[in-house]
């Protein structure tokens, strides 16, 4: 995976083209906007990460000049501005995604691995079961125009009841897989499986906990 | 907060030229009065005297025939004189060329012999009377007519009224015209430093994002031996801390500029705000459970609010995440959201942890810490930018935010927005 990052600042160039390459990533650096246009055109790379304030050539116009010349490689726009039609005008002009600094490296190797993948290969971004849906990135439950979000463990125990298909999952399974056996409470199981189904109710889906005395949850669709 | 000054500054010289030009121009009705009445009392008096009665001149000053001499300090004035045996049968007049009812006369001679007073002015009649009982137990009445008094002071004083009136309407004018011209420096002033503050916090961005990429990168590093490990860590959690701290500045900053009257800062669209409040109750669940309690919440369905969700919803969080925070353990946070006509109540209330009467005003300020000592540990986290962000987005959709604390109670942020029908 070859990636392009454009950005003048060069102890943060230097600092993310560290960090993708400990990742696995090839990466390039160039500090300024004609040089990154000319390296893009190329088209030997599989992402960009371009800065939007450049000297010589701005982000933006970087963009538009790749898309101008059919370059179609992605590009993760960096910028420090935070207002939505900075975000709009970055995604106007060709731009893929969008971050604003300061970032979460794991954010950014995130995004740039979401970015990079082919049409085509198989990615399991979504669980779901009956009208629920769980996006496994931003960890939001959904069912048709209604979502809300979930909290680290909520989204582990949905994930692990989803994922076991309306089977059986045992509270100790749960426990041991969400909790860790250190902080083992039966307890918080319960208050968070309560959490869980208020939320399922507030989106108005049609799927419901159902608990199984001594042996523990599952999914099910209710008429 | 320009906008208040700005009728602070018109209020303050308006009530103080206000008060100025009524004491003014009501001093000088009041001696204007003062010195008409004078003249009429002063010729009762000189014929409530002796046996010898003036008639009035036309033109020319007051000739006294006593002292034959033109008095300038004193006015011709009309005068029915009138001696009474102590019965009340008209004894003698001065045949003064007056008209007047003769049972018209005969009640107010009856009523002035009954008075307690020794004189009157009465407006409504336009009579001024004066009485003197001599030894023999006669009465002199003297008697003048005082429309000419009363029509000129009543005229003055409708004229009075409308000059305050017209002086005041200009100087109206002339405040709002002023308070532009004075408050623009303030003006400049504080957008300079709401600027400052954006450009200092997009400043501090890039180099922030620096030092957390290259903690990242330390962290990430097997050859840092445990013991200095520690102090990336520090370094990492610093830089966190900062990071948040550089977006509430920004935000702040931004609804300033909403609340100065930035027009594309901020959306606006319909939003289900009651879907909104509940989610946001919801993704406390956890967390308030961590801290042992519990989240209860009371909400109307279809309250809809226009604003910019991003922004509403940042408020939800703000106010249930500070509750979470200061919510002794046990104990639940309570989030109600109730529809009232035209305008719909958020409030959030805690127990535990009761704000001081003397900290109450200062909530909202920024980077204000109720508990001096505790300001920014581990457990409260913050910087003291939250509720100052909170109260700048209730502004800036035209709603406000209030704050009770007491041991009973507990605390209780209390949010009023307008709503859509």
């Amino acid at each position: 995976m070859n990636i392009l990052i454009v950005e003048d600042e060069r102890n943060l160039a230097d600092a993310i083209c560290k960090i993708l390459k400990d990742e696995g990533f090839r990466a390039d650096v160039t500090y300024d906007g004609t040089t990154g246009l000319s390296l893009g055109k190329t088209g030997m790379y599989d992402a960009i990460v371009l800065d939007v304030m450049l000297p010589g050539m701005d982000g933006l116009e970087v963009v538009r000049e790749l898309r101008r010349n059919g370059v179609s490689t992605p590009v993760l726009m960096l910028t420090a501005r935070t207002s939505t039609t900075d975000k709009v005008n970055g995604l106007d002009a060709g731009a893929d995604d969008y971050m604003t600094k300061p970032f979460e490296t794991v954010e950014l190797l995130a995004r740039l691995r979401a970015l990079t993948r082919r049409t085509g290969d198989v990615v399991i971004e979504e669980a779901s079961f009956g009208d629920l849906h769980l996006d496994l990135t931003t960890h939001d439950l959904s069912c048709a125009d209604r979502s809300v979000h979930l909290s680290g463990k909520e989204f582990e125990i949905m994930k692990m009841l989803m994922s076991s298909n309306a089977r059986v999952v045992s509270k100790q399974d749960l426990l041991t897989r969400v909790w860790g056996a250190a902080e083992a409470n039966e307890n918080s199981v319960e208050a968070y499986i309560s959490f869980l189904r208020k939320k399922i109710s507030h989106i108005h889906s049609k799927v419901q906990i159902t608990t199984l005395r001594m042996l523990g949850y599952r999914l099910e669709v209710i008429n | 907060m320009l906008k208040s000054l700005r009728r602070k500054f018109v209020a303050i010289i308006m009530a103080l030229v206000g008060i100025v030009l009524v004491s003014v121009v009501g001093g000088s009705y009041l001696s204007s009065r003062q010195t008409q009445r004078e003249l009429v009392n002063e010729a009762l008096e000189r014929n409530l005297v002796g046996s010898v009665y003036d008639f009035p001149r036309i033109g020319g000053p007051f000739m006294d025939d006593r002292e034959d001499q033109p008095d300038h300090g004193r006015a011709n004035v009309l005068i029915l004189a009138i001696d009474l045996d102590s019965s009340g049968m008209v004894l003698a007049t001065n045949n003064a060329p007056v008209i007047i009812d003769s049972t018209a006369l005969s009640n107010l001679l009856a009523s002035i012999l009954q008075s307690d007073a020794n004189s009157m002015w009465d407006e409504s009649s336009h009579i001024a009377w004066m009485r003197e009982q001599r030894t023999s137990g006669s009465w002199r009445v003297v008697i003048a007519d005082t429309s000419a008094v009363d029509v000129s002071l009543h005229s003055l004083m409708v004229k009075d009224i409308a000059i305050i009136a017209a002086a005041m309407g200009v100087l109206l004018v002339i405040a709002l015209f002023l308070s532009t011209w004075v408050l623009k420096p303030v003006e400049a002033a504080w957008e300079q430093q709401r600027q400052f503050i954006a450009d200092a916090s997009h400043e501090l961005k890039t180099p922030l994002a620096v030092i957390i990429a290259n903690t990242q990168i330390l962290q990430a590093d097997k050859a840092i031996p445990t013991e200095s490990m520690r102090w990336v860590q520090s370094t990492a959690d610093e830089s966190a801390h900062m990071k948040s701290l550089v977006e509430e500045l920004l935000e702040l900053a931004r609804t300033d500029e909403t609340t100065a009257g930035a027009k594309d800062v901020m959306r606006s669209e319909a939003v289900d705000f009651s879907t909104m409040v509940e989610n946001a109750a919801l993704e406390f669940d956890a967390i308030a459970f961590e801290r042992g309690s519990l989240i209860e919440q009371s909400v109307d369905e279809g309250v809809c609010v226009q604003g910019d969700p991003e922004w509403l919803g940042r408020l939800c969080k703000i106010l249930i995440d500070n509750a979470c925070k200061y919510s002794s353990p046990g104990s639940p946070v309570r989030v109600e959201l109730h529809r009232e006509n035209k305008r719909c109540t958020l409030s959030v209330n805690n127990q535990g942890n009761v704000i001081d009467p003397a900290d109450l005003p200062h909530v909202f300020d920024r980077f204000y810490r109720t508990d001096k000592a505790r300001s920014r540990d581990a457990h409260t986290g913050g910087f003291g930018l939250g509720l100052a962000i909170a109260k700048g987005i209730c502004t800036s959709h035209g709603g406000n935010i209030s704050v009770q604390s007491n041991e009973t109670e507990g605390t209780t942020f209390v949010v009023t927005l307008p709503t859509q029908s």
